[in-house]
């Protein structure tokens, strides 16, 4: 690793430090954690925050956010939902609508702020709104199924692993070869940096910010698939929470929002800690309503921990 | 003649939005060929009162240049804590009020002093806050709501004064009064100004971060109002009941003009934002599509009027 | 001067803001191989000049021809793939990025798909060669200090192989060794062809690099000529090219023995070291020097937003602790800052709510505002100003510069400061404001409100104040009676410590 690359991915570091921390504790304290059932499970259950917070830190990346992840990804559930019951024809079908959904929300957003100069929280909350209106029309109460072949599929192992964690670090694969070594992350990078002087070297900002909004919707719509083989239906507010999840995943990772610093990577150990905690304190028997509290908490404090920790650097 | 003009082109009232509002009304009517009465309209905006006060509450969060996304929890806790606290008794209304509102203060506070004190976004500190309070009422309840109120208590949104619904007028005289304090007192003034940029604020010897703290609890004390207003209208306890009022109060304020930079907007041009919403979701339900439609309304208003907003000051400028 | 041939020529630019005349008829021709000083006070119209040949502005009137033929610079960045590089004064670099990246950011060498940032960085590292500097290419921009940061500014715009190359006050971060490294480096690439302009406020890096000088005073061509034919005080006067006795109001005949503010021995931080002043009740006292020699430190600490770390801070006498804007106000204190957009003024707000924001408890009754006081101090305030605005409702935004400052001047006057700190308080203010400023200021005085003015243009230090303090590298370097302040004098102090002044002298 040359460069500001290096310093990019050594944001990820504490949170990497945290996760293996809560890993050895955890199995060292619990046997029902060491089960390697429950670490597919968490594995699994991580898979779709992990897809969503990269799609949530490329955003950031770039000193925007991206509210509408969660109403993309209850629309992607419905559409598997609806259309992918019978042939692997009408599966890819599914997924291109949900992508394509994803991807038409997330040019709606791009375009928002940067024609209209609309806050980017403004308006994707907007059209989290606007799109949870439509999937409350398809689909008013969970329902529908999804294809059997393509859920087995996706639940299969190869080796150790489930079809869709390795999907879910392929995915990550290829993001950070395009945000660390491509001309197009570089771009980002420099547009987190700073938006005026981005443009003045020559970059074409405004086309990379739609470009952004864009992919990070398709992926979201990706999520959405993913999560509706783990739930095997379609539903219109099952995205909800992971808005807000994949913000928090990114941050605790170590993805500034103010765009400009960090990497995926620590989007990645971020979800994977979000995950955990839900799934230790299941395992301790504490009610799932502390984990509202817990979730609150570790996205304030840990903005409020890099905050200072940038400050002071400074 | 051309004072007058000067006067129109200088003043921050919102003729625009009342002229929308009365469009709204007239399209009400016509499509129900007429047969709407007056006091059909009153009672629409009996209902609109909650959305009414706590859209004030929203107004001032965006007058000081940040934004509240708590309030529509904060409205649920209040709900929740207040019915489980008077559960039917007349007698404990005083200190169910008083839990609900202190709880509200001590939100604001929190919300408040970490968005000043440690420069955080605001939108993510009062996301954050939401989740908490939320698990905080789970906890609280256990994930069972109890409690319901008295017919005393109910009298907020239930009763009539004359021909006028006790709701309406409670709603009216806080407008009225907030409403002067914005416009005329000290107070409201360093308000506008530090909302319009705190940095100059803080160099003309204002104390902008009391100022913008609260303006937070503010924000939340009106919610905890609105909340207690709702659950006279509910009359039990009921999960979640506030929380579509955390997108409609920042579309009602935005409708009326008040813009996401801080120190734009009044709370005269949140009035009919609040009633234009109401509309629209009461033809909404005409319509059958109650639930979905007011999602679909509130991204679209939402989006369109910032775009809008947006448009007008680049203009200007 | 050889005859070669032409790359650029500017031929009769006008620019005009809402009607507002900033360059005026102004001319210029860039050939291969000269290198044009363009000189001129504060606000003359140099950047503007500048913005238009570089693509930052379109002007009003008037033509630019690259090569014999017409062109129109969509943005700075067309311009920029024309071969015109432009080194900001301020930075533009990204913090999170390394030497290199930011050098060729934009132009970064590939590798199938990927950057090649070994190349990248090996490219980079040959451009700051070229220059002749030596800096770890593979480090991040928010470690370097000043001068490294100015440098790789230069060679982010050196990298793109421009044929023209504009320098805005390039050695304002740089010493002395490493400002002659740039200037063998100019000498090069003259010699190669390109051409330069250099923007500069020291007359140093004028002669030690360029071959022609182009003066402009408010927005308007005074003077061209090849730079041999000319000396600094030469230079100097056309640059001036006014009677310092019109512009600039009487000064007072007696001097106050009351002492108003006293520091001893002063410092803040590093950027300013061990500052003595003292301010006589009613007089102006002028803070001048090069730019960025701490005098903006040094204002911002006197006014509570950045605490002394050293020394006394006396007001009559006494000692005070100002530790915030609130608390000078307690003591009577005024600040005029030095960016009237982001610190003086809310820009969305109208004329009234600005001049009225400080003395809202003064025109209210029990937390109530009296509408009729208000429109009376607004008014009076409008008229002692003479603020040009058709109604006060009027947003700020809408208003000239000079208006604007007239208004942060107001708002601060209706305080009734007895001290008043003013930090460039006629930085982009067109020549009419700047007449009633500067007459407002003394009229101040007279009531007995002591000023302390901190400015870089030195016409307005020499003109304005009673007594001149000169600063350099955080320290006082030099103290002159205004009466008997030259531009000589100043430049002498400004450019040298106070130590090495003094270990001259022991020489001699």
């Amino acid at each position: 690793m040359t460069g500001s690359v290096k310093k990019q991915v050594k944001q990820a570091v504490p949170s990497m430090v945290v996760l293996i921390a809560m890993i050895l504790i955890a199995s060292l304290v619990s046997p029902t954690f060491r089960n390697a059932y429950n670490i597919r499970n968490i594995a699994a259950q991580a898979a779709v925050l992990a897809v969503v917070a990269v799609a949530q830190c490329k955003v950031l990346l770039i000193g925007g956010i991206d509210m509408s992840v969660s109403s993309i990804i209850s629309f992607g559930t419905i559409m598997v939902a609806m259309f992918s019951q019978d042939t692997a024809g009408q599966v890819i079908f599914s997924i291109l609508l949900a992508v394509g959904a994803g991807a038409l929300t997330g040019l709606v957003n791009g375009i928002g702020v940067v024609k209209f100069g609309i806050p980017a929280m403004i308006i994707t909350i907007s059209t989290q709104a606007f799109l949870k209106g439509i999937c409350l029309i398809l689909m008013p109460s969970g329902g529908g199924s999804v294809n059997t072949g393509f859920s087995s599929f996706m639940r299969s192992r190869i080796g150790v692993l489930n079809v869709s964690i390795i999907l879910a670090i392929l995915i990550y694969v290829i993001v950070f070869a395009v945000l660390h070594y491509t001309r197009f992350g570089r771009n980002i990078y420099a547009i987190g940096n700073g938006e005026v002087y981005a443009e003045q070297s020559g970059i074409k900002t405004k086309k990379n910010i739609v470009l952004i909004y864009v992919l990070s919707g398709a992926i979201a719509g990706i999520a959405g698939v993913f999560l509706s083989v783990r739930i095997s239906t379609g539903n219109p507010l099952v995205g909800d929470s992971y808005a807000m999840d994949s913000v928090a995943a990114a941050v605790v990772g170590g993805i500034s929002m103010n765009g400009g610093v960090g990497s995926v990577i620590g989007a990645f150990f971020g979800a994977f800690i979000l995950t955990l905690i839900n799934n230790i304190m299941n395992n301790m028997g504490i009610s799932p309503y502390y984990q509202y509290i817990a979730k609150g908490i570790i996205l304030v404090a840990s903005l409020m921990i890099f905050q200072i920790k940038r400050k002071e650097m400074k | 003649m051309q004072s007058i003009k000067e006067k129109i082109r200088y003043t921050n009232f919102p003729f625009g939005v009342y002229v929308l509002f009365l469009v709204m009304i007239l399209a009400f009517l016509f499509s129900t060929n007429g047969t709407v009465s007056p006091s059909h309209l009153l009672n629409i905006a009996r209902s609109a009162a909650p959305l009414g006060i706590v859209a004030m509450g929203q107004t001032i969060a965006l007058l000081v240049g940040g934004l509240d996304l708590s309030v529509g929890t904060t409205m649920s806790m209040v709900n929740l804590v207040c019915a489980s606290i008077i559960s039917g008794d007349p007698g404990n209304i005083p200190l169910g009020v008083a839990a609900s509102l202190g709880l509200c203060v001590l939100i604001g506070l929190v919300n408040g002093v970490i968005i000043t004190k440690f420069k955080m976004q605001p939108f993510l500190v009062t996301m954050a806050m939401s989740i908490v309070i939320e698990g905080g009422y789970y906890i609280y309840t256990q994930g069972i709501p109890s409690g319901n109120l008295p017919e005393s208590f109910r009298f907020i949104a239930e009763g009539w004064w004359g021909i006028l619904p006790v709701a309406v007028v409670i709603w009216v005289c806080l407008w009225a009064l907030l409403s002067v304090v914005l416009r005329k007192t000290v107070y409201g003034r360093k308000l506008y100004f530090t909302g319009a940029s705190a940095k100059v604020a803080k160099m003309s010897g204002y104390h902008a971060d009391g100022i913008v703290i609260s303006a937070y609890v503010l924000a939340s004390v009106l919610a905890g109002v609105a909340g207690l207003m709702l659950s006279a209208y509910v009359g039990v306890a009921s999960m979640g009941v506030g929380t579509e009022y955390t997108l409609n109060s920042i579309a009602a304020a935005v409708i009326g003009g008040t813009a996401f930079v801080g120190g734009i907007g009044t709370l005269e041009g949140t009035f009919p934002g609040v009633m234009i919403i109401v509309v629209l979701q009461s033809l909404m339900t005409i319509l059958g599509i109650s639930n979905a439609g007011q999602y679909l309304s509130q991204g679209l208003i939402i989006a369109v009027m910032v775009a809008l907003n947006q448009y007008q000051m680049k203009k200007r400028r | 001067m050889k005859d070669t041939k032409t790359i650029l020529l500017g031929k009769n630019l006008s620019k005009e803001f809402n009607g507002n005349v900033v360059l005026e008829d102004v001319s210029i021709e860039c050939r291969e191989g000269s290198a044009i000083a363009i000189v001129g006070e504060n606000g003359a119209g140099k950047s503007t000049l500048m913005n238009l040949i570089s693509g930052g502005l379109s002007p009003s009137k008037g033509s630019i021809e690259m090569d014999g033929k017409e062109i129109r610079f969509k943005s700075p960045v067309e311009a920029g793939e024309k071969g015109i590089a432009f080194v900001h004064q301020e930075l533009s670099l990204m913090e999170e990025m390394t030497v290199g990246e930011n050098i060729m950011l934009g132009r970064e060498p590939k590798k199938g798909p990927f950057l090649d940032q070994k190349k990248l960085h090996r490219q980079a590292e040959k451009v700051l060669a070229d220059i002749g500097y030596e800096i770890d290419v593979n480090r991040m921009v928010c470690e370097l200090s000043p001068a490294q940061c100015q440098i790789t500014e230069i060679a982010k715009a050196w990298s793109s192989h421009p044929r023209i190359v504009i320098f805005d006050e390039p050695t304002s971060r740089l010493n002395k060794a490493e400002s002659r490294i740039l200037f063998d480096f100019i000498r090069r690439i003259l010699e190669e062809k390109v051409s330069v302009i250099m923007i500069s406020h020291r007359m140093d890096d004028i002669y030690q690099t360029c071959n022609e000088v182009l003066i402009l005073k408010d927005g308007r061509f005074v003077f061209h000529s090849p730079l041999d034919q000319t000396n600094e005080e030469m230079l100097i006067s056309k640059m001036v090219g006014r009677d310092f006795k019109n512009v600039y109001p009487e000064r007072r005949k007696t001097k106050d023995d009351k002492i108003k503010i006293s520091l001893r021995n002063a410092s803040v931080g590093s950027t300013v070291t061990d500052v003595s002043i003292d301010v006589p009740e009613g007089t102006v006292v002028g803070i001048g020097g090069l730019e960025g020699q701490g005098q903006r430190e040094l204002s911002r600490a006197l006014f509570g937003l950045t605490p002394f770390t050293a020394g006394d801070y006396m007001i009559d006498g006494k000692k005070v602790a100002i530790h915030s804007p609130a608390d000078a106000l307690k003591h009577k204190i005024a600040f005029v800052p030095e960016d009237r957009k982001s610190e003086g003024l809310c820009l969305d707000l109208s004329v009234r709510e600005n001049i009225l924001s400080m003395v809202l408890k003064d025109n209210s009754k029990a937390g109530f505002v009296e509408k009729k006081k208000e429109e009376k101090a607004v008014e009076e305030g409008i008229r002692e100003l003479n603020i040009k605005v058709s109604n006060p409702k009027m947003k700020v935004s809408n208003l000239s510069g000079g208006n604007q400052q007239k208004i942060v001047f107001s708002k601060w006057i209706k305080t009734k400061p007895e001290i008043l700190y003013l930090n460039e308080p006629t930085r982009g203010v067109d020549v009419q404001s700047k007449l009633e400023i500067y007459s407002l200021i003394r009229e101040l005085t007279k009531t007995g409100v002591s000023v302390v003015i901190f400015t870089s243009d030195m016409l307005e230090l020499i003109g304005l104040s009673d007594e001149i303090y000169v600063m350099y590298e955080g320290q006082i370097s030099g103290h002159i009676a205004g009466a008997e302040a030259t531009e000589e004098k100043i430049m002498q102090f400004s450019a040298k410590s106070p130590r090495s002044e003094a270990e001259r002298r022991k020489e001699a």
